[in-house]
C-alpha cells in the first residue's frame, strides 16, 4: 500500500539520518582518559597517543587564606654555586635558578608523580623505544615573548645537549644514544634513537631544558660552556637585568656572586606566580646560615638535622616559623650494605655476609624505628628497600626482618655460626671468628650507629668494629670494594633505573654495585624492566624487584631522610608534595600563618 | 748583599718547587686522591649505564691524566708553569708566561679564580696589620718603658687572655652580640625594630650593587647612602677584629720585650747620663732601635697577607684564600691547590728574603753573607 511504502521509506531515511548523526557526534566526543587512537595528523599513525592536561598550579595561591600577589621570597642556599648553567652544573644548588627560569617538556605531577606536558602537549613513543614523537604546547613562550617552536627543541637536543663540543663525555646527561632530531609540521619534533631505553624518552621529556635558538645559536661552543648565567628560558621567572643579547654578557651571574636574584616573567604564559622576585643566598657555614636566618629578610633556609631539631623543639621560635620535613620521591634513603662478594673484588676473600642468612641475621638485629628514634631524633621514616613509599613502584606491603635475639642466632647457626668454644663469639667450622669492620662517613649520626651496631651483634656473639671515614675515603673504599659492611645511600628515583647498583653485571668495574650482590631473580627483573617503556608495567616489575631485594638483604635499609627546611610563617601556600616544595606557588603573606 | 739576594732568589727555585711537590704528592696520597670530587660524582640526570660511567672515567683521564703517575702530573704542572717553554725539535720552544690551568670543579682558570679572592683576604689581613699595629707597639713599648707598673701588669693579663680566646668562639660571640638584627646589641642607641650595629657576613651589602657612589653620599632619590666604601668598611669590621686581636697580643707582647731589652742597654745608660730627656731617651734611644725587630717580623709577615683564615672566613661568609684552600683539598683540585700554594710560596719567600735584607739594612752590625 502507498501508505506503508511511504511509513517505511520515512522510517528508512530516519534511521539513515540518526545513524549519520550518531556517527558524528560518537566522533566528535573526546576520549575517555588521555591516550586515544592516533587520528590526529601530526601522530605516526597505529602508535598511542598521550595527550596531557596542562599543568597548572598544585594548589591555587589565590585560594589560600591571607593571599597577596608580590614581594620577594629569599632563600639560603645551603652552598655556594659555581654556575647557572644547565650544561655545566653539577651542584644542587647550581640547578636552583634553572628549575625555575627554564622548562623540560614534560614533568611529573607534584601530587599525583603522572607525567604531565609542560613544552609538550602530547608525545608518541614507540614500542620498540626507537622513536618519539612530541607536539608541542602552542601557548609557551619564552620570556621575551617569542613563542617556543620545534626548533628550539631540536636546537636544544642536539646542538647544546647532544654536541660533543658543548656536553663532555659522561656528564650528567647522556644523549649518546640519539640519533636524529627531525622538526616536522604543525610543532611536532621526532626523536630516534640507537637502543631502546627509558632514559631516552622519559628522560628526554624530564630532563632537558629548553632553550631559545634565536638568542643561544649565536654563541658558539666555547662561549656556551664558559657561561655561568646566561639564563633565559619559559618559565615563570627569569634572571633579574639580564638582557637576551649572546654578545653581551655583562649582566650574567658570575661565580663569587652570592646572591642570584630572579624576577617575575610579565610574558609567562602559564598561571603567574604571586612573587615579585626570589632571591637565593649563598652561605657556605651552616652557623652563619641560621643566623642569617634570624634576619627579617630571609624567609627560608635547609637546615642541618641538628638545626632543625633546635628549631622544632624551640617553642618560641615556633611561633615565627615552621620547620618543614618533606619526604618527596627523591628523598635520600640510607643502609647498610653487606659485602657479598669477594673482598677487593673478583676472587678476593669472602666476607661471612656472602651468607643470605647471616645477611637476614644482621638485618632481624637492627631495628630501623629504634635507630631513628635513638640516633636520628626521630627525623625520617623507617624502609625496606632503596626508596620510599612516595614512589609508585614501592612496595608498601614490605615488611623488614624482625624478631627476637634468637631468631638471628638461629640463622647465623644454619650459616655455620655457632660458640664453638664457649668465649661467647660464633666461630664457623674452621674456628675463625665472625668479626667484621664497619665503615662509615665520620659523622656523629653514623658513629652512635656504628656503636648501636657493635651492641647488638655483641648480644648473638659478633665482633663488629667500627671505623668512621672521610667522605672521600669511604667512597673510594666503597669503589675498591674493600669493605665488609658500610653506610650506603642514594636519592630515591620515580624513573628507578637499578642497573647500576643492583644488576650483577654492575658488581665489577663502573657499576656501583659495590655491594657485588648477584641475583639470577634480579637480573631477569631489572633486564625485564629496563626494556620496559610502560611506566606501569616497568613499575610493577620495579616492585617485584623490591620484593627481592627486601628478602634477599644485599643492604638492611634503615631510613628515608626528609628535605628538611625551616620556612618563616610569613610565606604563604608553603604545600608538601611528592616532588617536595614548589617555591612559584609561594606568597607573602601580610600576617603569619599559623605553623601547618 | 748583591750576591746574598742573588743567591737567595736562586735558591727560591728549589724551594717553591719542594714546597709544591710536598703538598702534591701528600694530596695524592690522601683517600679520594688527586680529582676525588670529580670521579666520586654523583651520577646524576641521565647516567644510565657502566658505559657512561666508563666514558666519564675516559675523559676526566684524559683531560686531566688523572691515572697517569704522581710524578708525571706534577711534570706536566710544572711545565705549564715554568716560564721557559720546552718542546720541538731543539727542546726550548720559548718563553711564556705561567699557565695555572683550569680548577677541576668548575673548569674555571686558576688565575681568575685566585684574582677574585687574593683581594678579599689581602684586604682583611691588611686592615688587620694596620689595627695590629696601631694598638700593639704603642701599648707594648710602653708596658716596656714602664716596667712592672701598672699599665704592664694590666696590659699583659689582657693580651694573655686575648691570645687564649679561640678564634672560633670569638668570632661567634661576635656575631651573637653585635652582627644582625637579631643580636643582643642590636637597635642598642634606641632604633625601634631592632637596627643591626654590623652586618652578619659578605663583603658588601646585597644592594650595593644598585648604588651608583663610591663615597657615602645622597642618591637622586634623596636617601642617604653608605656608599661602596663605607658600606665595605662596615662589612669587615668584624672578622678584621677577630683577625687581629690574638695578633695584637703577641706583637704588644713582643714590642715590650724588646723595650725592655732596649732600655737596659749600655747606650741608654750613656745617653741618660749625658742628661737627655727621658723622653728624648726613650724615642731616639730606645723605641728606634726595639723597632728594628719589629719591622723585621712584620716584613716577613707580608707572605701572610694573602693567606686567608679559614675559620674566619667560613664564619663571617668571606669568600677569601683560605676557604679557597679547604675547599681545593676538599675536592682534590689538583690545578686549584698548586696554583695557591704556588703563589703562597712565592710571597712568602720574597718576604723572608725582604725581611732579611730590610734587617741588614737597620742593623748595621748584621752583615748579610
Amino acid at each position: 500500500m502507498p501508505g506503508c511504502r511511504i511509513l517505511s521509506m520515512g522510517l528508512a531515511l530516519a534511521v539513515s539520518v540518526g545513524g549519520v548523526i550518531g556517527v558524528a557526534v560518537g566522533l566528535a566526543q573526546p576520549p575517555a582518559s588521555g591516550v586515544q587512537e592516533a587520528r590526529t595528523t601530526w601522530a605516526r599513525p597505529g602508535v598511542a597517543v598521550v595527550t596531557s592536561k596542562p599543568l597548572g598550579f598544585a594548589n591555587d595561591p589565590s585560594k589560600e587564606p591571607g593571599f597577596k600577589a608580590g614581594g620577594m621570597f629569599t632563600e639560603l642556599l645551603s652552598g655556594v654555586p659555581d654556575t647557572l648553567n644547565p650544561l655545566t652544573a653539577r651542584k644542587g644548588v647550581e640547578r636552583r635558578a634553572e628549575g625555575l627560569v627554564m622548562q623540560p617538556l614534560a614533568r611529573y605531577d607534584p601530587m599525583t608523580l603522572e607525567l604531565r606536558g609542560i613544552l609538550a602537549s602530547a608525545w608518541q613513543i614507540d614500542p620498540a623505544g626507537l622513536w618519539m614523537r612530541v607536539k608541542l604546547n602552542e601557548r609557551a613562550t619564552f620570556s621575551d615573548g617569542k613563542p617556543v617552536t620545534a626548533e628550539d627543541v631540536r636546537f636544544s637536543l642536539k646542538d647544546l645537549y647532544a654536541n660533543p663540543k658543548v656536553m663532555k663525555p659522561g656528564s650528567a646527561i647522556d644523549l649518546s644514544e640519539l640519533k636524529s632530531v627531525e622538526v616536522l609540521a604543525g610543532e611536532v619534533v621526532e626523536l630516534t634513537f640507537s637502543e631502546k631505553r627509558l632514559t631516552n624518552t622519559i628522560g628526554v621529556l624530564t630532563s632537558i631544558a629548553i632553550f631559545p635558538k634565536h638568542i643561544y645559536s649565536g654563541m658558539s661552543p666555547e662561549e656556551l660552556t664558559k657561561s655561568t648565567g646566561f639564563l633565559v628560558g619559559s618559565g615563570p621567572f627569569m634572571m633579574k637585568g639580564l638582557g637576551t643579547d649572546p654578545k653581551n654578557l655583562g649582566g650574567q651571574w658570575v661565580p663569587g656572586t652570592t646572591e642570584i636574584v630572579l624576577t617575575r616573567n610579565e610574558n609567562y604564559w602559564g598561571p603567574k606566580p604571586p612573587l615579585d622576585a626570589v632571591r637565593f643566598v649563598a652561605v657556605a657555614d651552616a652557623g652563619a646560615r641560621l643566623k642569617r636566618f634570624g634576619e627579617p629578610d630571609v624567609d627560608a633556609m635547609i637546615p642541618d638535622a641538628d638545626q632543625f631539631q633546635k628549631v622544632s623543639g624551640d617553642k618560641e621560635l615556633l611561633k615565627t616559623v615552621s620547620p618543614l620535613a618533606v619526604t618527596s620521591a627523591n628523598s635520600l634513603w640510607m643502609g647498610i650494605a653487606w659485602q657479598c662478594g669477594g673482598k677487593g673484588g673478583g676472587t678476593g676473600p669472602t666476607t661471612p655476609f656472602a651468607s643470605q642468612d647471616v645477611r637476614r641475621a644482621m638485618a632481624i638485629l637492627i631495628d630501623g624505628n629504634e635507630v631513628i628514634r635513638t640516633i636520628f631524633s626521630g627525623v625520617g621514616s623507617p624502609i625496606t628497600g632503596p626508596g620510599n613509599p612516595r614512589l609508585r613502584w614501592y612496595d608498601t606491603s614490605l615488611a623488614a626482618p624482625t624478631g627476637p635475639v634468637e631468631e638471628a642466632k638461629k640463622l647465623l647457626a644454619s650459616a655455620g655460626w655457632k660458640d664453638r668454644d664457649g668465649d661467647g663469639t660464633v666461630e664457623n667450622e674452621a674456628g675463625q671468628p665472625f668479626a667484621f669492620e664497619f665503615i662509615y662517613e665520620n659523622r656523629e649520626s653514623f658513629t652512635k650507629l656504628g656503636e648501636y651496631l657493635t651492641a647488638r651483634c655483641r648480644a648473638v656473639g659478633v665482633r663488629c668494629t667500627g671505623t668512621g671515614l672521610s667522605g672521600t675515603e669511604l667512597t673510594a673504599r666503597l669503589k675498591a670494594r674493600t669493605f665488609d659492611a658500610a653506610t650506603v645511600g642514594a636519592a630515591g628515583a620515580m624513573d628507578w633505573n637499578p642497573e647500576m647498583s643492583w644488576h650483577s653485571k654492575s658488581a665489577a668495574g663502573e657499576g656501583r654495585n659495590y655491594w657485588q650482590w648477584k641475583s639470577g631473580a634480579a637480573d631477569a627483573l631489572i633486564d625485564a624492566g629496563s626494556a620496559e617503556l610502560d611506566i606501569t608495567m616497568r613499575e610493577a616489575t620495579w616492585k617485584k624487584l623490591h620484593g627481592v631485594i627486601a628478602s634477599e638483604q644485599p643492604v638492611t635499609f634503615i631510613r628515608v631522610s626528609p628535605s628538611l627546611m625551616l620556612v618563616k610563617q610569613t610565606v604563604g601556600n608553603v604545600t608538601k608534595t611528592r616532588t617536595g616544595v614548589l617555591t612559584e606557588e609561594f606568597f607573602k603573606m601580610a600576617e603569619p600563618a599559623a605553623a601547618k | 748583599m748583591r750576591a746574598y739576594i742573588l743567591r737567595r732568589l736562586i735558591l727560591a727555585v728549589p724551594t717553591v718547587i719542594g714546597a709544591t711537590l710536598l703538598v702534591f704528592v701528600l694530596m695524592a696520597a690522601t683517600p679520594g686522591g688527586i680529582g676525588g670530587s670529580l670521579r666520586g660524582d654523583g651520577d646524576s640526570g641521565l647516567v644510565s649505564s657502566t658505559a657512561s660511567a666508563a666514558a666519564r672515567r675516559e675523559y676526566l683521564n684524559e683531560r686531566y691524566g688523572l691515572e697517569s703517575p704522581v710524578l708525571v702530573q706534577y711534570g706536566r704542572w710544572l711545565a705549564g708553569v715554568l716560564p721557559v717553554k720546552f718542546g720541538g725539535p731543539l727542546g726550548v720552544v720559548g718563553v711564556g708566561g705561567p699557565d695555572l690551568g683550569r680548577s677541576m670543579q668548575n673548569d674555571r682558570p686558576v688565575v681568575t679564580i685566585l684574582a677574585e679572592r687574593v683581594p678579599v683576604s689581602l684586604g682583611l689581613n691588611v686592615a688587620a696589620l694596620l689595627v695590629v699595629c696601631l694598638i700593639a707597639i704603642p701599648s707594648g713599648a710602653l708596658a716596656g718603658l714602664r716596667a712592672g707598673g701598672w699599665w704592664d701588669r694590666l696590659s699583659s693579663a689582657a693580651w694573655l687572655l686575648l691570645w687564649s680566646v679561640p678564634i672560633v668562639w670569638a668570632g661567634a660571640m661576635v656575631l651573637h652580640l653585635l652582627a644582625g638584627q637579631s643580636a643582643v646589641f642590636a637597635g642598642w642607641w634606641g632604633e625601634s625594630g631592632g637596627r643591626a650595629v654590623f652586618p652578619i657576613g659578605g663583603i658588601r651589602s646585597s644592594d650595593a650593587g644598585e648604588w651608583a657612589s663610591f663615597w657615602p653620599g645622597s642618591d637622586a632619590g634623596g636617601r642617604w647612602r653608605r656608599g661602596l666604601a663605607l658600606d665595605t668598611l662596615w662589612h669587615v669590621c668584624l672578622p678584621v677584629v677577630c683577625l687581629a686581636y690574638a695578633d695584637i697580643a703577641i706583637l704588644a707582647r713582643m714590642t715590650r720585650s724588646a723595650t725592655v731589652d732596649g732600655a737596659g742597654a749600655d747606650h741608654v745608660r750613656t745617653a741618660v747620663a749625658k742628661g737627655l730627656s727621658p723622653g728624648a731617651v726613650a724615642r731616639r734611644h730606645v723605641l728606634r732601635p726595639s723597632l728594628v725587630a719589629i719591622i723585621t717580623l712584620l716584613a716577613s709577615s707580608m707572605g701572610g697577607l694573602i693567606a686567608g683564615s679559614v675559620i674566619v672566613e667560613s664564619v663571617f661568609d668571606l669568600p677569601g684564600m683560605g676557604r679557597l684552600v679547604m675547599e681545593a683539598i676538599q675536592a682534590g683540585d689538583r690545578e686549584l691547590l698548586l696554583g695557591t700554594v704556588l703563589l703562597l710560596t712565592v710571597l712568602n719567600v720574597g718576604a723572608m728574603l725582604i725581611a732579611d735584607v730590610l734587617y741588614a739594612r737597620l742593623d748595621p752590625r748584621v752583615e748579610l753573607r
